[in-house]
């Protein structure tokens, strides 16, 4: 079933997000999809759309068959929300905070205390939950925001650009959470992030710059449309390397050949060897999907 | 099924409710604020009154110039206690009231925007509509806590120095016409237009401001009355009640149909 559909989608923009431009994208239920786009890109607008703050110029934005816009009290019942902006009460405890929101979901106090157990352990909160929360740090507020956001045993999570401010511990710590909402709990996720490393793996990726979609598909289909490729870089004893129906660019002492599988650097590596040369280092320098997604943003800019 | 719908209030959980009335107490700026206002509006400006009366000693002979008939046989101190009494006591309570109307509105709207937990708030399934009814509730349930606690002090303090200046007591019928039934609708609409006037305002600070309109014509109303200007009777106060009545329930009226979470979060 698709979780969250945006059909055609556009928005003026005002000050507090930017406009969209016949945006298209399904979310299907259990699955990620990554927006992936620059500062200013429209990925607020997109949350601020399906979080039914603001309503679609033209187009449909639903998420399991209701409006975001129309019926957003269904929609948020189903949804859960973080972003790195909202704040819980400082005055609070995680736990009390958590409480508070929980009484706006309807769900009894003992499901809210064992889901909270379970959430803080997975997100590894576990020794701050009776901290209060103007003295947890920012990586543990973002944690506890997704708590927050998922307390209610949403069908979708929406997360915007919460992993700005982040180390890389606390990066793994959350993909790995969503991880296990994923697969334990089938939460379909939609990231909204201009950092690249935090997407999930099988994740869609949509990349967006100025309210326009640039491209979508999967990490291998991005970096195949942004035209790098990944490289096979070779060392000989000698400076010197002949192949065979391989072309090799001589480039500061190695050799280097463009290769699409980072496993055809065995093939090039046997019949280097068939020939006599003597490799004394052979390794392959594959594209990272951070450097497709800017060469791609790029282009973009050149082409306007 | 029952039991659930007896604990719904305003189409959500009383236990919001309640959780969001605690949480007003235990924000020490408002507590502080408040404490400030009840010191000043209930304790120092009527007790340096009544200092004043006592020790007041006319050399112009101008006080001795009677505007009422009740007051012909008082003396000049009496006369001067006796005028703050009945103007200048419901002045406090209303300028405190409104306030406290001031302050717990700001809290219950204006902090939630400026520490931005407002938007936490609003990705909850509760329709804006029903999120200001439930804000404005708890608003209101902790002014009034506030604003009784602020009359009993008033009038404690009033009555001691009505004892001690040997003056008609304080419980009049206008008096308890101001406190029981103009009170809390002005703490209501105090509410509501500060929210009203701030709707794109998210620092604290800026929204006090407001305070004055709904303040101003009741300090003008007492001090018109305590010049002599007019006098304000029972009749005039009830229909003043009625007009507040009347505004506020069109306040929540227009605001409950043009509410949004835009607006709730200070965007449009």
């Amino acid at each position: 079933m698709e979780a969250l559909v945006f059909d055609s989608v556009s928005l003026k923009g005002t000050n507090d997000y930017n406009a969209l431009n016949n945006i298209s994208f399904c979310l299907e239920e259990g699955e990620c999809l990554t927006i992936i786009g620059p500062s200013g890109s429209g990925k607020k607008g997109v949350f601020s759309l399906i979080a039914g703050i603001a309503e679609p110029d033209f187009g449909t934005c639903k998420v399991f068959g209701n409006s975001c816009y129309e019926d957003s009290v269904a929609v948020h019942r189903m949804c859960g929300y973080a972003d790195s902006e909202s704040q819980m009460y400082s005055e609070y405890t995680l736990e009390e905070n958590i409480e508070l929101y929980s009484s706006l979901y309807s769900i009894n106090k003992e499901a809210v205390s064992s889901r909270f157990s379970l959430l803080v352990r997975k997100i590894g909160l576990w020794n701050q939950r009776n901290e209060q929360y103007s003295k947890l740090k920012i990586s543990e507020r973002i944690k506890a925001s997704l708590i927050r956001a998922v307390i209610h045993s949403p069908k979708l999570l929406v997360v915007y650009d919460i992993f700005e401010d982040l180390d890389r511990e606390s990066i793994r710590e959350i993909k790995e959470f969503f991880d296990y909402l994923r697969e334990e709990e089938h939460v379909a996720i939609l990231l909204l992030t201009t950092i690249t490393d935090c997407f999930l793996n099988d994740s869609k990726i949509f990349v967006i710059e100025g309210g326009t979609k640039l491209i979508s598909g999967y990490e291998k289909e991005i970096i195949s449309a942004s035209g790098l490729r990944n490289k096979a870089i070779i060392r000989t004893l000698n400076n010197r390397l002949a192949i065979s129906d391989v072309e090799v660019i001589p480039e500061k002492g190695r050799f280097i050949a463009y290769i699409d599988e980072p496993e055809e650097i065995c093939e090039i590596i046997r019949k280097a060897v068939l020939l006599d040369n003597n490799i004394i280092e052979a390794r392959v320098e594959e594209v990272k999907l951070e450097e497709a997604y800017l060469k791609i943003i790029e282009d973009n800019r050149g082409e306007e | 099924m029952e039991k659930n719908a007896k604990k719904k209030l305003l189409g959500i959980r009383s236990e919001y409710l309640a959780q969001n009335i605690k949480y007003f107490w235990k924000q020490k700026n408002y507590i502080a604020v408040i404490s400030s206002i009840l010191v000043v509006f209930d304790l120092v400006l009527p007790i340096i009154y009544l200092l004043a009366a006592c020790f007041y000693k006319d050399t112009t002979g101008n006080v001795n110039i009677r505007m009422y008939e009740r007051y012909k046989d008082f003396t000049d101190n009496q006369l001067i206690y006796s005028l703050f009494i009945s103007s200048l006591t419901p002045m406090l309570l209303f300028v405190a009231s409104v306030l406290i109307g001031a302050c717990t509105s700001a809290s219950s709207f204006i902090t939630e925007k400026e520490r931005s937990s407002m938007q936490t708030l609003i990705y909850a399934p509760i329709s804006p509509s029903t999120m200001f009814s439930v804000k404005v509730a708890s608003a209101f349930v902790n002014a009034l806590i506030i604003s009784v606690g602020s009359a009993l002090i008033l009038t404690i303090v009033s009555t001691v120095g009505c004892l001690v200046m040997s003056v008609p007591q304080i419980f009049t019928l206008s008096y308890i016409i101001e406190s029981l039934l103009i009170m809390p609708a002005l703490l209501m609409l105090s509410i509501l237009v500060t929210f009203l006037m701030n709707v794109k305002v998210k620092r604290v600070m800026s929204s006090f401001s407001t305070v004055g309109y709904v303040g101003l014509p009741f300090i003008l109303f007492y001090i018109g009355e305590f010049t002599g200007l007019f006098r304000i009777t029972n009749a005039f106060l009830v229909f003043i009640f009625i007009v507040l009545l009347i505004a506020d329930f069109s306040l929540i009226v227009y605001i409950r149909r043009n509410v949004s979470s835009k607006k709730l979060l200070g965007m449009a």
